[in-house]
């Protein structure tokens, strides 16, 4: 996060290539790839024993960084975590007051789940001498997180954790309980997949029968969610037919307004609608064209923090898709 | 130095403009049958083609063409009242203060108080460029006065979107700055337009109506006083005039570079250097380039869009160096 370009952590607002390395599917290729499938929680086990150990032989610093001597096993007090989706998934799974600090983009409306959960924990902008300040006993984060900030908090001895972001439904369960074994949270962690899954089936048995319905999802810039996406596999548990499916496009990409006007979708499902409008990107989503074209009652503005990451709001998701129907 | 330039070159430019703008209507990232939508548009039926042709393709040629003129006319009239080849709107940097102005209207929620904020900003913008440009540089100036002044505007202003767009309420603010610097006409629309198309007619208006003045002006100011023009007050009208068509222009359309400076420069042999002559054979020139520029836009990425500055920049830039080589060997 720290290695973010442009200097967005520094601004009041969630950071473009923030989100896109969160959310690209290009990201979760990369994160696919390296995925080893075979006992996830076995590996995150090892993980968090072996960054313990590490961090507990390495030398203190500078003498004002106290080492670290967790016990392992014992279930973290001071957790920071430093991306969006892990900020969620921490704060579902976590008790309060173990809750160290969340990223900044926790507390967005727009891009959280939890935001009002999160407005009374701490934040931070994801500098590794804000991390350091508030002492935490674990930090967890995505593995594309190479950013200097976990180099440095390695360095000074934090134990780091990073877990591989699913990219399918079907991982999800795995994430969260990789997650919740760092955390000491595996009872919350099965409460909540159950619930997740118990949505999911809701949401197929709900559409089951319907024909299948032309979906395009529709974000700011014009930008529709590709078929390796989770985006577009929830579509298709509400018994949706993608437009991405149809132009046979894997990865996130630019719908030109015409080429919408030929494909004629029956639903479209706009991002971002709530919250601040004013920029060109915004008003894409509101042409005139699209309501003279009739699409207006064919659209819903549909919350985008419910898709945005792969976690326990995949099934609000695909409840919310399904009900739309 | 002589007139005999081709007489049909003028008669063919114009000729030119609603035929680029039919192949700009032509072009699209989806097919048209044509025979079909032609017939649906006599008879005023909404189908999908239709309204792909009167609302993303129409808006988007006609900007094109419009842009096109503001900003050659501009140039010619600058270059005229500055008396100097290289000023431009873009050099002077009355677009990027002009788009520094849409900007602030726009990601800061100025543009939801009416229609009109948005091109008055960019109005204000460019305005306040061209004023402190005469203040820096003076009337009359030295290239190098001129240039330096330019530079130090554009500097500023560019620094000044960025600001702008960096503490912008909105998460895809600072990615448009490339839409503010290079400008675009793709995805606009009709009422866009029309918001700037009030204040583009008074501001070409206002250049046009000084021709006389800019004819004497070039045989020096003082021969422009003894030929009875107020010159203060004529220079004034030319200044708003481009302040009023550029921050228009620009607020709907980004800033696009070069435009001012290229074509009034191809033109000029064409009318025996008169610079009365030379503003609307620009401006019509201008809708050509820009039309010319988007058609190639269109066809050469058509589905991640270049921005059109790329493209004049592309044409525009060489031709800046060969003016500089041309001003080093004339220069005394």
């Amino acid at each position: 996060m720290s290695s973010a370009p442009n200097g967005c952590e520094r601004t009041q607002r969630p950071c473009g290539s923030e989100l896109a390395r969160d959310f690209s599917p290009f990201y979760r290729e990369q994160a696919r790839s390296r995925k080893n499938n075979s006992m996830p929680l076995v590996l995150a086990a090892f993980a968090l024993t072996f960054c313990m150990t590490t961090a507990a032989q390495q030398t203190p610093f500078p003498a004002a960084i106290p080492a670290k001597e967790i016990a392992p096993r014992t279930p973290p007090k001071r957790v920071v975590s430093l991306s969006l989706c892990l900020d969620e998934l921490v704060i579902v799974l976590s008790d309060r007051q173990h809750i160290a600090a969340v990223s900044r983009l926790a507390h967005d409306p727009l891009y959280s789940v939890h935001w009002q959960a999160a407005q009374t924990l701490r934040s931070h902008n994801g500098l590794a001498e804000q991390i350091v300040a508030l002492q935490p006993d674990l930090i967890v984060g995505a593995d594309y997180e190479h950013g200097k900030a976990v180099q440095v908090l390695r360095t000074l001895g934090f134990p780091v954790l990073t877990f591989a972001s699913p990219a399918t439904l079907a991982e999800i369960p795995g994430h969260i309980r990789a997650v919740a074994t760092a955390l000491g949270a595996t009872a919350k962690a099965e409460q909540v997949i159950a619930k997740l899954n118990k949505e999911l089936a809701a949401a197929q048995a709900k559409v089951a029968g319907k024909p299948a319905q032309l979906a395009l999802s529709y974000a700011p810039n014009g930008y529709t969610a590709g078929t390796l996406s989770l985006k577009n596999e929830l579509l298709h548990v509400a018994g949706f037919v993608t437009v991405a499916d149809r132009l046979g496009r894997r990865y996130d990409s630019e719908l030109a307004l015409e080429q919408l006007l030929k494909i004629n979708p029956d639903r479209i499902f706009l991002e971002e609608r709530s919250g601040n409008q004013n920029s060109l990107a915004h008003r894409l989503l509101q042409h005139p064209t699209l309501r003279s074209a009739g699409f207006d009652a064919r659209s819903t503005a549909f919350p985008s923090q419910l898709w945005l990451c792969p976690g326990p709001q995949a099934g609000a998701a695909a409840r919310m898709l399904a009900e739309s129907r | 130095m002589t007139a005999t330039s081709p007489r049909w070159l003028p008669r063919l430019l114009i000729a030119a403009v609603p035929l680029l703008i039919l192949l700009s209507l032509s072009l699209g990232s989806v097919p048209m049958p044509w025979p079909e939508v032609l017939r649906d548009l006599l008879h005023q039926q909404d189908t999908v083609n239709t309204l792909i042709v009167t609302e993303i393709r129409l808006p988007r040629a006609l900007l094109a063409a419009t842009v096109g003129a503001v900003l050659g006319l501009s140039g010619a009239a600058l270059q005229a009242v500055f008396r100097n080849p290289l000023a431009e709107p873009g050099l002077l940097g009355v677009s990027s203060c002009a788009a520094l102005g849409a900007i602030v209207a726009l990601y800061y929620g100025l543009s939801e108080l009416g229609w009109f904020t948005l091109p008055a900003f960019g109005i204000v913008g460019a305005l306040i460029s061209v004023v402190s440009t005469f203040v820096l540089a003076g009337r009359g100036s030295s290239v190098s006065t001129l240039l330096l002044a330019g530079v130090a505007i554009n500097a500023l202003a560019g620094s000044c979107i960025a600001l702008a767009l960096n503490f912008a309420p909105n998460p895809y603010a600072m990615s448009e700055m490339v839409y503010w610097l290079l400008g675009s006409f793709a995805n606009r629309t009709l009422s866009e337009f029309l918001f700037a198309l009030p204040f583009v007619a008074v501001g070409m208006t206002m250049i046009l109506s000084q021709r006389r003045f800019l004819d004497g002006l070039s045989l020096g100011e003082e021969t422009a006083q003894s030929l009875g023009f107020n010159v203060l007050r004529a220079r004034a009208v030319v200044v708003i005039g481009v302040a009023a068509a550029v921050g228009a222009a620009v607020a709907v359309s980004g800033s696009i570079g070069f435009v001012g400076l290229l074509v009034p420069h191809l033109m000029r042999p064409l009318v025996a250097h008169e610079p009365g002559r030379l503003l609307p054979i620009s401006a019509v020139a201008g809708a050509v380039f820009l039309l010319l520029a988007d058609i190639a836009v269109q066809c050469l990425s058509p589905q991640q869009e270049l921005k059109i500055g790329v493209v004049t920049a592309l044409v525009g830039a060489p031709f800046f160096l060969y003016l500089i080589v041309r001003l080093r060997t004339h220069a005394p």
